[in-house]
């Protein structure tokens, strides 16, 4: 049934770009922050990458949602999963936790990031605690990466 | 666990102060308190001789830093500094090149090469500006007293705009007299100026003045000497830049020999820095008529030894030592043992916990590392991190706090290489595509659980951690309990907490049929009774009855919070999943570059390299982040509120020098 094939990759699509957006504007936002402070001292460069990249995980757990549906459906090798509409339905349920999540998480935690790169800017020594506060934000999009991975194995489409 | 910490006071004879100090901070043993009533002159404060030494220092380093940027002279650190690239110089010879350098003779000539530089910066400048105004002239053939005009005629040089150059035309002559030439035009996309020179006698300037009025037309004056046509000058401008910029590099060449100063600048630099904070810990103690008093914190450990050296280097030297009182509050350096110390870089991202507290980095190590294991689940990249890290620690200059995180580091994979081991983890490799043989058979031997196609059993596993953890933040905040005598806190607050949650946990398995299926009743009751413990106990606190049960039925929330922070762990599992499929999207890419002809093999090894490298790289970040998170979010709090104080001696905190004690 194609119909049921394309809701389906509709569910895998909406999982990648989801969390892909969240995680541009986020580290968009991280970045413009960090360059602020490498342009008074180039030699925080490191220090404000990792804050920098924190946002990104969110489009990786997307990336991963993605593959993980792919790989459901028999499209990187194997045999093409018969899915009927409704399981298709079902597939494109299942990718909305990991996208809604990581989507919003992201741009958020953009803007901890982004608060964070001051503390590395004033207090250097005490960056780690930036870091762990920004990770904060990042446990629902790992929560809504979790419920997506356990609905798309539960459905058993793979088997 | 926590240092003891003891006070210590020394007194010198006064002209004995700096050495004292200098002494201090080549060692970093005191952790210095402010003495009440300090002395120091309110002027002390504002400007010492350091910060304009200071200043001037800086100001030569400055120069030096962009010489060696316009010569391309970068200076070359070999691989072994990549990670601690500052020299390690202890004070006496900072001091040593401090008294050598003539600093004020040597910041002078660095000026006025600066100087120079800076006038023949401006002075090139200053011509290619004029040339720049030049350039649209170049077809005039007046020479520079003839812009003026005569008695009768008045000479004018004008920029109109394309647009506007028919109006201004036309404006012009309607005087009769008026004459007009265009001696060139710089076109724009859009729009572009026309430069043109006009006459007019005198009895008709008004007119030109109403031309000039109706357009945007400006009028222009030429820096040009009298007895010089625009080429004639232009041509001589060209040559005065060609000898500014000969003038320039031949300067700059000269002032190479100052990159041979660089070091010691910045040795001197340091040293100043560090008497400056002599002089700011000279402030925290006390200046008596013949005397000099310095009081701070030391480690008792070191108490005997410190003495012992102080008496010898300072014979005269009164010491006096103390335990802490009471309502004092000493700075926290936390001791562990050797297979412990590396962890405490973790507990130092949190912070450090109160002297009156206990240190959490021993019970917190195996936690921290069975989550961080859990969370990468790859064998291969654990191998790789271990590879990596004792790579690193046997062939780079690592300060020490730097060594410990490479330690703990290594400890995490080889953690991740027995998590990985256990889940089937080896680069994203499905181990039932292997060749049949003994690797095989030994590594499916091992696996005993397929995360990908049963997640649900490593969930379990990672909720059973956290509630493995969460029971054992229980079990320290009972002996801190007991360390500081409350042994009705230890078994109320604690003991009854700990056996709230594991009858819950067996009753609810009895339940279930999975063990001891007969209790069930029995484990129900107990529950129950083990709940009206708490009910009673809990609201103890409070001084009205009511209050007391009400406070002690709410605490039964705690449950909830309980089951909260364990549904916390459940983000292991997300992350292992998450290493253990990039890893395979990663092989499935490799694979299909494989077939590409001749250069498939080159291609395919690329993919594998890098997507696993940066595989490795992401999810080790998230594993130890979201490890430490755990640690920080679910299992201090139980027992630690944190904020002491660091451990900070006066030491030495250089800008361009390291200490060599921050090696050993």
């Amino acid at each position: 049934m194609p119909y049921g094939l394309l809701i389906a990759l509709a569910g895998a699509a909406v999982a990648a770009v989801l969390a892909g957006v969240g995680s541009i504007l986020g580290v968009r936002t991280a970045a413009q922050a960090s360059a602020g402070v490498v342009a008074e001292d180039p030699d925080k460069f490191g220090k404000v990458l990792l804050l920098t990249a924190l946002p990104g995980s969110q489009g990786i757990y997307g990336f991963l949602a993605a593959i993980i549906i792919a790989n459901t459906l028999g499209l990187l090798g194997g045999t093409l999963a018969d899915v009927s509409v409704a399981q298709g339905w079902q597939v494109l349920a299942s990718a909305l936790p990991v996208g809604i999540t990581c989507i919003f998480s992201a741009i958020q935690q953009g803007r901890v990031a982004a608060a964070a790169v001051d503390i590395v800017a004033k207090k250097p020594d005490a960056s780690g605690k930036g870091v762990i506060l920004a990770a904060i934000v990042e446990t629902y999009a790992v929560l809504g990466l979790l419920v997506t991975i356990l609905l798309v194995n539960g459905l058993g489409l793979g088997a | 666990m926590i240092a003891p910490m003891v006070k210590v006071q020394i007194a010198v004879p006064r002209r004995d102060q700096d050495t004292l100090l200098r002494w201090l901070q080549d060692r970093e043993v005191l952790h210095l308190t402010e003495l009440a009533a300090s002395t120091g002159s309110a002027t002390d404060q504002v400007v010492t001789p350091f910060n304009v030494e200071l200043a001037h220092v800086q100001f030569a380093l400055e120069f030096i830093a962009r010489i060696r940027i316009e010569l391309h002279e970068q200076p070359r650190r070999s691989w072994r500094n990549i990670f601690a690239g500052r020299p390690a110089v202890d004070l006496e010879a900072l001091e040593a090149v401090l008294a050598r350098l003539n600093v004020p003779t040597q910041v002078q000539t660095i000026r006025e090469m600066n100087d120079r530089l800076t006038d023949l910066v401006a002075a090139k400048r200053d011509a290619a500006d004029t040339l720049a105004q030049l350039q649209p002239w170049r077809e005039l053939t007046l020479h520079g007293s003839e812009m003026e005009g005569t008695a009768a005629v008045r000479h004018e040089l004008v920029c109109v705009s394309v647009a506007e150059l028919e109006l201004f035309r036309t404006a012009v002559a309607a005087a009769r007299t008026s004459a007009m030439e265009e001696i060139g035009r710089v076109m724009t996309k859009k729009n572009g100026t026309v430069y043109i020179q006009t006459v007019v006698h005198r009895s008709e300037s008004a007119l030109l003045d109403a031309a000039f009025a109706q357009t945007q037309a400006e009028a222009v004056k030429l820096p040009l000497p009298p007895d010089r046509t625009v080429t004639e000058h232009a041509a001589a401008l060209e040559h005065t830049v060609q000898r500014l910029e000969t003038e320039y590099h031949q300067l700059l060449e000269a002032a190479r020999a100052a990159l041979a100063m660089e070091q010691d600048l910045q040795f001197a630099y340091d040293a100043l820095l560090h008497r400056q904070e002599r002089r700011q810990a000279g402030r925290a103690g006390k200046v008596l008529p013949f005397s000099f008093l310095v009081e701070g914190w030391l480690p008792e450990e070191r108490r005997e030894h410190i003495i012992a050296a102080v008496t010898e280097a300072f014979p005269s030297a009164a010491i006096e030592t103390a335990p802490a009182k009471a309502g004092e509050d000493p700075p926290v350096l936390l001791r562990n043992s050797r297979l412990v110390t590396p962890f405490e870089a973790v507990t130092n991202i949190f912070g450090k916990p109160r002297y009156t507290e206990i240190d959490p980095t021993p019970a917190m190590s195996l936690f921290f590392l069975a989550a961080f294991s859990m969370a990468l689940t790859d064998a291969g990249y654990g191998a790789v991190m271990m590879v990596a890290l004792w790579a690193a620690g046997r062939f780079f200059r690592l300060k020490r706090e730097m060594r410990k995180m490479v330690r703990l580091l290594f400890y995490a994979g080889a953690a991740t290489v027995v998590a990985g081991a256990l889940t089937g983890g080896w680069f994203g490799i499905s181990l039932e595509t292997l060749p049949a043989g003994p690797i095989r058979d030994a590594l499916l031997t091992l696996k005993l659980i397929d995360p990908v196609s049963s997640p649900m059993s490593l969930l379990l596993v990672a909720f059973a951690l956290g509630i493995i953890q969460l029971l054992a933040a229980w079990v320290v905040r009972g002996y801190a309990h007991a360390r500081a005598g409350d042994w009705l806190a230890m078994v109320f607050d604690d003991g009854a907490w700990i056996t709230m949650v594991v009858l819950v946990l067996l009753w609810q398995a009895s339940s279930r049929g999975l063990l001891l299926s007969a209790y069930t009743q029995l484990l129900a009751y107990a529950a129950l009774a083990n709940a009206g413990i708490l009910v009673a106990t809990q609201g103890r606190s409070y001084k009205n009855p009511l209050l007391k049960l009400g406070g002690g039925a709410l605490s039964l929330y705690g449950l909830v919070s309980f089951l909260s922070d364990t549904l916390s762990y459940s983000r292991l599992l997300a992350l292992g999943l998450a290493t253990g499929v990039i890893a395979l999207v990663v092989n499935l890419l490799g694979g299909m570059v494989a077939v590409v002809p001749y250069v498939g093999w080159i291609l395919a090894a690329t993919v594998l390299v890098v997507g696993h490298v940066f595989n490795l790289g992401i999810n080790a970040l998230g594993a130890f982040i979201h490890s430490g998170r755990l640690q920080f979010v679910e299992f201090f709090p139980k027992f630690l509120e944190g904020g002491g104080v660091p451990y900070r001696p006066l030491g030495r905190v250089g800008k361009y020098v390291d200490n060599p004690a921050e090696f050993d």
